[in-house]
């Protein structure tokens, strides 16, 4: 029995070797995200996003969807839907609720179905150093 | 006539080993193997998800389980039942397979058959926790659970005892002190019967169980420190004479001669509950200050000798100084003066209800924030694999089990519980042993401050920064 359980250990790290998501994404577009006010702090925000297909094309009729996750399990995340953009720029509010390392996930789907996905890696500040940070800039 | 012996003399409690049904599956065979098994089963399944699923934490199956679920439920676990997580322990699975390839195996050196070496392996894994940044990382966190599997079987292999178990592993030193305050302890129902006994197969196996892993003899069992609740003397014993007894709240910590009285045991305690202090206070504003502070101030080029620095501290030579220091005055209150390592011994049980309380507070903060989110991430690893059946989408908005405002009240509460359980055992314990309130008084300021400390910490706010990943 023991003998089973630990080749099916091995067995499944194995396989595991070559595991591809079902969910990857298909299509061929650039995500840029910008976060305002910059640097990001605690609190009420808004992020500016800008789609483009790989010749700088902008597109303006993709349906993003938004996640924000802190890099470790168990906070709630933060979410967001936008579905028109102007220019390719596509805005919405959105609340950072904790200082830290935050990752944003990106999903984007075009109307003929095809998505693509980024990631964006930050660090949300808290009032105080947000406020260091305006002081030293002025 | 011949000298009276210091078998325990067992009163008469509610037994769950006598309980229908529950209780002849636990004396079974099969009775802790069917919850082994279905923790391979979740261990395989995080090893997996771990090295080849979404490397982002809130997404994986490893890092949710383990760092959320895990840490939650065992403190539920200890609190409310026992040491149930030994009791299931995965990792000893293979034992009878490395004995059967050892042999007979040789005994665990005379010079380690202590805390020592499982303290410097709890205070190095909470150092690699807060400097590899365990919890964020779901490839390092399979390394950790296959890490243990083979700790335990190359011990297990050359060893003929369970050295693992009651030496070296972290997770099972945290709960050996958390299970001093659970309500079900092992004992025996008939001490005559064990006085009679040939073969003391409770402890020497018999060919239906292996004896006692960690070599505690059921009759004389005073404390949960080393029992892992294998009920393997159950299964062993074949008077059928062991039990399973519920016992009255702290107990076990206002019981003076519950505790052998060593040095090596009474700072695993206070390691216990410096490092729930420290374990919380990483998470929070000020250590990223004071590791950028250390960095600058001593030119530092590593950020690792900076957090090595403030958890070594933290967690080794504050509790060894606080502990020698706190001792060294109840005892020069004393009259008349014992030595330093029974004062220490005499009063140290009293740091455990509020240290288990700290843990509690923050590990139920982490289970309370995040425990549904299993759904999604359960969804997600199904979607990847092709499953739809759940639907197309996970919905990541499952996570937290109550509002968020109703979280520090709960961690107040639990503190203040914690402190009034410390305060009961520290007040026992001096009456007992019949100590000043004068010589208590050390003590008692030290609760009050590791308290005050705790709902300090707990006030402020949570910040989780300078992951590895994203330096």
């Amino acid at each position: 029995m023991t003998w089973l359980l630990l080749a099916a250990l091995l067995t499944l790290t194995a396989a595991g070797c070559a595991r591809a998501s079902q969910q990857d994404a298909d299509a061929a577009l650039r995500i840029g995200m910008t976060p305002i006010p910059y640097p990001p702090a605690v609190g009420q925000a808004r992020l500016v996003l800008h789609v483009t297909d790989l010749a700088g094309v902008p597109i303006d009729d993709a349906r993003l969807s938004i996640k924000g996750d802190m890099t470790h399990a168990g906070m709630t995340p933060v979410l967001a839907e936008v579905s028109s953009g102007t220019g390719g720029y596509y805005e919405t509010p959105f609340e950072w609720t904790m200082a830290g390392d935050w990752i944003v996930t990106v999903e984007a789907w075009l109307a003929d179905g095809r998505r693509v996905r980024e990631r964006f890696e930050l660090t949300v500040l808290t009032e105080d150093e947000a406020a260091c940070e305006d002081g030293s800039q002025e | 006539m011949a000298a009276r012996s210091d078998l325990y003399h067992p009163r008469p409690g509610i037994d769950v080993l006598r309980w229908p049904g529950i209780g002849r599956f636990l004396r079974s065979r099969y009775g802790r193997l069917v919850g082994q098994l279905l923790l391979l089963l979740a261990a395989a399944l995080i090893v997996y998800d771990g090295f080849t699923g979404p490397q982002f934490a809130p997404e994986n199956i490893a890092t949710v389980t383990v760092w959320l679920h895990y840490r939650g439920f065992v403190m539920l676990g200890l609190l409310l039942v026992g040491n149930l997580f030994c009791m299931n322990c995965p990792f000893t699975l293979p034992r009878t397979l490395a004995r059967k390839w050892s042999g007979a195996g040789r005994r665990w050196p005379r010079a380690l058959r202590n805390k020592w070496v499982a303290i410097a392996v709890l205070a190095m894994f909470f150092f690699l926790y807060e400097w590899l940044d365990l919890w964020a990382s779901p490839w390092l966190t399979a390394w950790v659970l296959l890490a243990y599997f083979a700790a335990a079987f190359a011990l297990e292999f050359a060893f003929a005892e369970s050295p693992f178990c009651k030496y070296v592993c972290p997770l099972g030193t945290f709960n050996f002190v958390g299970s001093t305050l659970s309500p079900l302890q092992i004992t025996v129902t008939s001490r005559d019967v064990c006085r009679a006994c040939v073969g003391k197969e409770c402890i020497n196996g018999s060919p239906q169980a292996l004896g006692c892993g960690t070599e505690l003899f059921a009759p004389q069992i005073k404390s949960n420190l080393d029992c892992t609740l294998c009920l393997d003397c159950a299964r062993a014993c074949p008077h059928d004479n062991v039990a399973l007894v519920a016992r009255a709240p702290l107990r076990e910590l206002s019981a003076p001669d519950a505790w052998p009285r060593r040095w090596d045991l009474a700072l695993l305690i206070w390691v216990f509950v410096f490092t729930g202090l420290s374990n919380a206070f990483g998470m929070t504003p000020p250590v990223y200050v004071l590791e950028e502070a250390l960095t600058r101030g001593l030119k530092l080029q590593n950020p690792g000798a900076a957090l090595l620095l403030i958890f070594g501290v933290l967690n080794v030579l504050l509790p060894l100084g606080l502990a020698t220091a706190v001792a060294g005055l109840s005892r020069a209150l004393d009259e008349p003066r014992d030595s330093l390592r029974n004062h220490l011994a005499r009063f140290t049980p009293a740091l455990v209800p509020l240290g288990f309380s700290v843990w509690l507070a923050h590990n139920g903060f982490h289970f309370a924030t995040g425990a549904l989110s299993i759904f999604p991430v359960v969804h997600n690893f199904l979607l990847d694999h092709g499953v739809t059946a759940l639907g197309a989408a996970p919905n990541w908005q499952l996570s937290a089990i109550m509002p968020f405002t109703w979280l520090l009240p709960m961690q107040i509460v639990f503190i203040l519980l914690g402190f009034g359980g410390s305060f009961y055992v520290l007040g026992e314990n001096g009456r007992q042993t019949n100590t000043s309130f004068k010589a208590q008084l050390p003590w008692l300021i030290l609760l009050i401050g590791l308290a005050a400390a705790a709902i300090a910490l707990f006030n402020l706010p949570m910040e989780m920064r300078g992951t590895s990943f994203m330096h």
